[in-house]
């Protein structure tokens, strides 16, 4: 067996296992490329760390791509439920889009849009993302979403918006401004819920109880 | 020859507060070729706006807290309280669950939630207005440093990037210049005007006199951006007034008389829409 795969410690999975066998089957040349980029202390038992990810390391190693964030496994839960979150979002405006007749959203929709109201709230409490990256991201779909007529422009919005998150292998601060930019395209109002007073729904107030116990 | 429309800071922040107001300001805007603002207006809007935003984002920020932050902030006899109502009320409307009672787990999600809100939108404020609400800004003759300064965030809370100015230190515009330039022009009409008036009529047109007697008089004074804004009216009106035709505002006390001493057209931006309802 070659020396490199000596050094090999740490649990493996499926696809490792058959990493291993294609560099101990392979020629003589071929192994020796392996052994020069990554010298003799390359070692698998980094925690988290994934078969495919040692070409990322090597390019660490050499100086490259060290602005890129590591992908850890601690992540791929949070990411599961964020993809997961992004998937039911995206089927319930599908299912939305059977309530659109003569370019208005009919009534009946309403209990699709409560899911996605209540998808959102999750999405808000997933903590995957940079810092409170995704919570902002929520927060600029909330802003168009909440206490408002829906009408198709809002499904297609949100579709717009979804369809693009899904597609987000990280979520950092500028996601929340690229949200912003999609919320102009479709042109509503990126102010509104802060210091625009924009086709609100219901008004509300906070009223102050004094007690005289 | 072309329309040119210069707008003043109160129709910048009306297009902003109120959708009905935006609707208005955009027909009256459609009858210009041209729209215009100054770095003057900029340096207000930084000032009056972008500032209650920033105001109400770290206290939220400090508080953790939606009720005891708007409480504070709106009870007081602070000039802006109103401005300030406004932006709180709007995000209760849209971030608020919607309850009649709010629990302190409510109340912190909701002042989280409204923090992250001004976080996302306080740069865009200033971008929206150098980038989208004109098609110029007027900031060649004054260069106020103050206005071209963006709001940015530090670690956790915004700055303004409204120190006292400084010369060399953190000011380089040429305000004391401009106004010594413009100044024995706009002394005199204004002199000729409020000399017709009682003396506690347009106060702020008087403090702009004062201002401009005092920079005229005094070779070494150094202006700072407070005292700059107290004339605002006046600066913003001499900055646009060689590139403009008209000049737009929802201040007519201030706005009708300059823009008769500077012999350009005043449009009289009213909302009576509003007063119907």
């Amino acid at each position: 067996m070659p020396e490199q795969i000596k050094n090999i410690t740490g649990p493996f999975d499926d696809a490792f296992a058959g990493m291993e066998h294609r560099m101990a089957t392979a020629p003589e040349g071929e192994s020796s490329v392996h052994s020069g980029s990554m010298g003799g202390d390359y070692s698998l038992s980094m925690p988290g760390l994934r078969p495919h990810d040692d070409a990322a390391r090597a390019r660490d190693q050499r100086g490259w791509g060290a602005r890129f964030p590591a992908r850890t496994n601690n992540e791929e839960p949070h990411r599961r439920q964020y993809k997961l979150l992004c998937e039911d979002v995206l089927e319930h405006l599908r299912d939305l889009q059977g309530y659109i007749e003569d370019g208005v959203l009919a009534d009946d929709a309403s209990s699709g849009i409560a899911e996605i109201q209540q998808l959102l709230e999750e999405m808000y409490d997933c903590p995957f993302g940079q810092g409170e990256s995704l919570k902002s991201v929520v927060v600029a779909l909330q802003s168009q979403v909440h206490n408002v007529e829906w009408t198709p422009v809002h499904v297609k919005f949100l579709r717009a918006a979804f369809e693009y998150l899904r597609r987000r292998w990280i979520i950092t601060g500028q996601t929340a401004a690229e949200i912003d930019d999609i919320i102009e395209e479709f042109g509503l109002d990126v102010f509104r819920g802060t210091v625009s007073d924009a086709d609100v729904l219901v008004e509300y107030h906070l009223e102050k109880v004094v007690r005289h116990d | 020859m072309p329309r040119v429309a210069l707008l003043d800071n109160t129709v910048q922040i009306d297009r902003q507060k109120y959708k009905m107001r935006r609707d208005r300001i955009d027909a009256l805007l459609e009858g210009f070729d041209f729209t215009v603002a100054t770095s003057i207006c900029l340096l207000e809007f930084k000032a009056t706006l972008i500032q209650e935003c920033i105001t109400i984002h770290n206290k939220l920020h400090a508080v953790g807290h939606y009720t005891p932050v708007v409480d504070k902030l709106t009870e007081s006899a602070h000039r802006q309280a109103r401005l300030r109502g406004h932006i709180v009320r709007n995000l209760i409307n849209v971030y608020a669950p919607s309850s009649f009672t709010i629990s302190e787990q409510h109340d912190r999600r909701l002042a989280e939630k409204a923090r992250l809100a001004l976080e996302r939108v306080i740069p865009r404020l200033y971008k929206w207005f150098t980038d989208k609400s004109v098609d110029a800004i007027l900031k060649d003759d004054v260069q106020c440093t103050r206005a071209l300064e963006p709001p940015r965030k530090k670690k956790v809370a915004f700055d303004v990037n409204l120190p006292i100015c400084r010369r060399r230190k953190n000011k380089f515009c040429h305000i004391e210049e401009f106004v010594r330039k413009h100044g024995p022009f706009i002394l005199g009409k204004l002199s000729a005007y409020l000399d017709q008036l009682p003396s506690d009529a347009a106060p702020q047109l008087r403090a702009a006199r004062a201002l401009f007697r005092d920079v005229m008089s005094d070779p070494n004074i150094e202006l700072s951006h407070t005292q700059c804004r107290r004339a605002g009216d006046c600066l913003i009106a001499l900055e646009g007034m060689e590139h403009s035709t008209h000049a737009l505002s929802s201040n007519p006390a201030e706005w009708e008389p300059i823009c008769t001493m500077l012999s350009r057209q005043f449009v009289r931006v009213d909302f009576p829409a509003e007063k119907t309802i």
